[in-house]
């Protein structure tokens, strides 16, 4: 019944009500919204890692993948140790550069090995490794913007178009295939060639901006436990003292230096929330309180015990907390849609990444956290309303 | 395996020489940047040796300085160092003659930089050329981005403490309804109840505006000295200028006036006796 | 001669203190009185004189600062506060002048409250309701709403509220106060009637028509300053 009459103090001010729910289901929704970013860049961060398909990578000395244009020389000497190392399943070579076709700009990797994860062939086949071989992948938006078609020839050049041009090393490739690459950004043109021809491109006849390491005991879905990886990341940097390895989670740590500031600000907006879930339960049930002094006065008096009133008190909080974690998890849920929508339109991140990925783990995190607050916010009030002096309201109320 | 904060960029490999100059066959000079001198202790006169990525020999240079590189927050959570030489010296070192990266130019006043940018992108010389502007528009997307997030979080906000002014407003009114009803009953004007009620709702709204700008200035102070030391940069990343004191107070104001209308009209629907609570 | 236990009520130089500020004030003095089983006393006096007062300690809401007294035979000033509101449940019924009828609750439901506290199954406590809302004429009224009441109305439903515990005493604070005179008549009807049925009632008013109303009239003089 105390919860019934609790419902009924709810109701009672329909207006007032709504809202107290609307401004606690803000601050839920932005809870919510703010763990699903702490938590979806991660996961983001983790899927197009994982997506290529290699637990370990190794850069020039302190330099991340394609971070700078700093390439590793000798390559073909890494590799070749890389294949003597027993727990090596494979290796990838991969070499950035910028070539123009006419006057447009691609990026192209040109790339080495048996099997790959590094992109998907969408249309058509993979490029063949052999030497020598003139075959180029374009992924959607190069082969648009090109107005090319499997089969079509193109005449790349290292540099861009003008009288450079006569001294500039260029190659004429056949489209062999349309590819899916889940890191390039919005908008980017990407080629794929064997590692021959970029390495000619660049005249650079050894050098790869970093090289992939598959290990052995995971497969395509899978990768080796992360202390294996930071154990062979380990003793690899060990051999190379000149260069980086990275594993997975060291990768990721590297990474995620940049993006440091939302998990910060999500973690401050995150106590902010709360903080306001806390003050909102807390002024309205005092308020509440202090305006109800006669009712409570008399449910005392009629032999309603401490433990009642508070009981009634805290039920409010809940009925106030409950409506608010529905009303909240529906609008964090769309929010984080719209908030996500702002954040991946900045220029530098690829296209398939998330900043926010609605889950209900978070959801259901924040309705708990600021469940917490509300109750704890209640006991106060809850309190102050079970230690009424009951003569001195009664007589306060004829007054 | 702990990760090393301590990296150059691709073009130069520092060795580090322990403090003491062995310049005597060391002619070429290089300035670095100030947090190296901080990180490896070194001052000017001190030599370091350079090596390129894979070479095994290395280079002495002479530290003629250092140089604080003015703040940008694109750069903010770079990891590399910078240092800068003579250009012949940095293409004797790495043996790449005559090539730079960019050009950059200081145009005679008056000249246009439009009708410059157009010339030289016709000439088919084998770059391209922009304005600093339309670099500095361009790259400072993510930070428009960053601004329009924060922009929504805002309005977020202003709505939180809105519709929890409004609940406190509404609970304020309902507390005082009994006054209120003897006002009416007595013959005050609703306009004067209305003034009553819309003043206090402003007052109170303005005081949260105060102690919220108050908090601001604080935390911007708190979020500045974080951040500068985490990214070691003197970038300013929060900054509560008048505009912001001005619309604070002005949305309080407006919130108040909206929120105490609200309220009492809504109180004013019901007939006196139940206001009165016979 | 009434025996010690059929008096639910002795007070013997009952005092109460209230500090207001700084100040002490000497609300009820010197108080001897006792009140014996199906009695219906009533108390009169000035404003200020500590009627409410007195009816809270015989209430049980409050204790004495100095003096004894028992009630149901119980020292009121060695109860605990959790004895107190037991007894204020169980044993007795409150009137009060401003009905206290919580108003987001209908009559019915207003009713049942006490009962609830007390646990009593749902189908007793509907029947009980019930049965008092007809006993008090407001049977017809049950599904409505303090504010959809009459002053009078809601005074019933008060008193049916006081009554759903089944109390030995009813304490009854100005029940007319807020009432005219021909609906403080019927209240005060109603009030005889449930004290003729076997009920105890201690009344504070101002009327002395309605304390004539009593077995006993108690003339209460305000405490000097």
């Amino acid at each position: 019944m105390m919860a019934r009459v609790a419902f009924r103090n709810v109701v009672r001010h329909r207006l007032r009500t709504a809202f107290t729910v609307l401004a606690l289901s803000i601050a839920v929704a932005l809870l919510a919204d703010m763990l699903m970013l702490s938590r979806g860049m991660e996961k983001t961060f983790y899927r197009v890692l994982s997506s290529v398909g290699y637990e370990v990578r190794v850069c020039p000395r302190g330099t991340l993948p394609f971070a700078t244009d700093a390439v590793i020389e000798e390559s073909g000497r890494v590799t070749e140790a890389l294949a003597k190392d027993t727990r090596v399943e494979r290796t990838l070579r991969v070499l950035g550069t910028t070539l123009h076709v006419d006057s447009l700009p691609l990026f192209a990797m040109g790339v080495d090995g048996e099997r790959q994860s590094l992109y998907r062939v969408v249309e058509g086949r993979d490029v063949t490794m052999a030497d020598g071989a003139a075959e180029i992948l374009l992924n959607q938006n190069a082969m648009l913007a090109l107005h090319v078609a499997i089969g079509d020839t193109l005449t790349l050049q290292r540099d861009a178009p003008g009288t450079t041009m006569a001294f500039s090393r260029g190659l004429t490739a056949v489209v062999v295939g349309t590819i899916d690459i889940p890191f390039d950004l919005p908008g980017q043109r990407t080629a794929i060639l064997p590692l021959a021809s970029v390495q000619e491109l660049r005249d650079q006849p050894d050098a790869a901006s970093f090289v992939l390491v598959k290990l052995k005991g995971g497969d395509e879905d899978h990768f080796v436990p992360l202390a294996e990886q930071r154990d062979v990341a380990a003793s690899l940097a060990t051999a190379f003292p000149d260069l980086s390895v990275y594993a997975m989670d060291e990768l990721m740590d590297a990474l995620q230096r940049q993006l440091a500031y939302f998990k910060q600000f999500s973690l401050i907006l995150s106590t902010i929330s709360l903080l306001v879930t806390f003050l909102l339960v807390a002024v309205v049930l005092t308020i509440g309180v202090g305006e109800r002094r006669g009712e409570i006065a008399a449910l005392r008096s009629m032999g309603f015990r401490r433990r009642s009133i508070q009981a009634m008190i805290l039920s409010e909080s809940a009925l106030l907390l409950a409506m608010s974690a529905v009303c909240g998890s529906v609008l964090g849920w769309f929010l984080a849609g719209y908030l996500d929508h702002i954040l991946t339109q900045s220029p530098s991140l690829p296209a398939g990444y998330r900043f926010f990925i609605p889950a209900w783990r978070e959801v259901l995190t924040a309705v708990a956290l600021s469940g917490i607050a509300g109750i704890m916010a209640a006991l106060l009030p809850a309190l102050q309303a079970a230690r009424i002096d009951i003569p001195r309201t009664l007589h306060e109320e004829v007054v | 395996m702990s990760f090393p904060s301590d990296y150059l960029r691709w073009l130069l490999l520092v060795c580090l020489v322990a403090g003491t100059a062995t310049s005597a066959l060391a002619t070429a000079h290089i300035v670095l940047e100030t947090s190296l001198a901080r990180e490896y202790h070194l001052a000017a006169g001190d030599t370091v040796q350079l090596r390129l990525p894979g070479a095994s020999a290395s280079a002495p240079f002479v530290v003629s300085g250092f140089y604080t590189p003015p703040p940008d927050p694109a750069g903010i959570s770079r990891t590399s160092r910078q240092a800068w030489m003579p250009i012949t010296d940095l293409e004797r070192f790495s043996g790449r003659d005559d090539r730079v990266s960019r050009f950059v130019l200081s145009l005679a006043p008056g000249a246009n930089a439009d009708s410059l940018v157009e010339a030289l992108n016709s000439t088919q010389l084998g770059f391209r050329a922009y304005r600093s502007r339309d670099v500095a528009r361009e790259s400072s997307q993510t930070f428009v981005v960053i601004s329009n997030f924060h922009k929504a979080i805002s309005f977020l906000s202003i709505l939180t403490g809105a519709a929890f002014l409004a609940a406190i407003v509404l609970l304020q009114v309902q507390e005082l309804r009994r006054s209120l009803g003897v006002l009416r009953v007595i013959g005050i004007s609703k306009r004067s109840i209305y003034t009553l009620v819309i003043g206090e709702t402003v007052l109170l709204a303005n005081v949260g505006a105060a102690a919220g700008v108050g908090i601001a200035f604080l935390v911007s102070r708190a979020v500045n000295s974080y951040y500068r030391s985490y990214f070691d940069t003197t970038l300013i990343f929060s900054s509560i200028e008048g505009w912001h004191v001005v619309l604070a107070f002005g949305i309080a104001s407006v919130v108040g006036v909206v929120l105490g209308s609200v309220a009492t009209a809504y109180l004013f629907k019901s007939e006196i006796n139940e206001v009165l609570g016979r | 001669m009434s025996a010690p236990n059929d008096f639910l009520i002795r007070a013997e130089s009952v005092a109460k203190t209230y500090r207001m500020g700084s100040t002490l004030v000497e609300a009820v003095q010197n108080v001897d009185l006792r009140v014996a089983r199906g009695e219906f006393v009533s108390l009169m006096g000035p404003s200020g004189c500590g009627k409410t007062t007195l009816l809270n300690l015989f209430g049980c809401i409050d204790v004495p600062s100095r003096g004894t007294l028992h009630v149901f035979d119980e020292d009121v000033a060695t109860m605990s506060e959790r004895r107190r509101a037991e007894l204020r449940l169980r044993r007795i019924g409150f009137v009060f002048q401003r009905f206290y009828l919580l108003p987001m609750l209908t009559a019915f439901e207003n009713v049942e409250l006490p009962m609830i506290e007390m646990k009593i199954a749902r189908s007793e406590r509907s029947e009980r309701a019930r049965s008092l809302l007809e006993r008090v004429g407001l049977a017809h009224r049950m599904r409505h709403r303090p504010h959809q009441l009459s002053g009078g109305e809601m005074q019933r439903v008060a008193i049916a509220r006081a009554l759903s515990n089944q109390p030995d005493l009813i304490i009854a604070d100005e029940p007319t106060g807020e009432l005219d005179r021909k609906t403080g008549a019927s209240i005060l009807a109603l009030i005889k009637e449930l004290q003729i049925g076997g009920l105890t009632v201690i009344m504070a008013t101002h009327d002395p028509h309605a304390a004539e109303l009593g077995h006993r009239v108690i003339e209460m003089e305000g405490v000097s300053a």
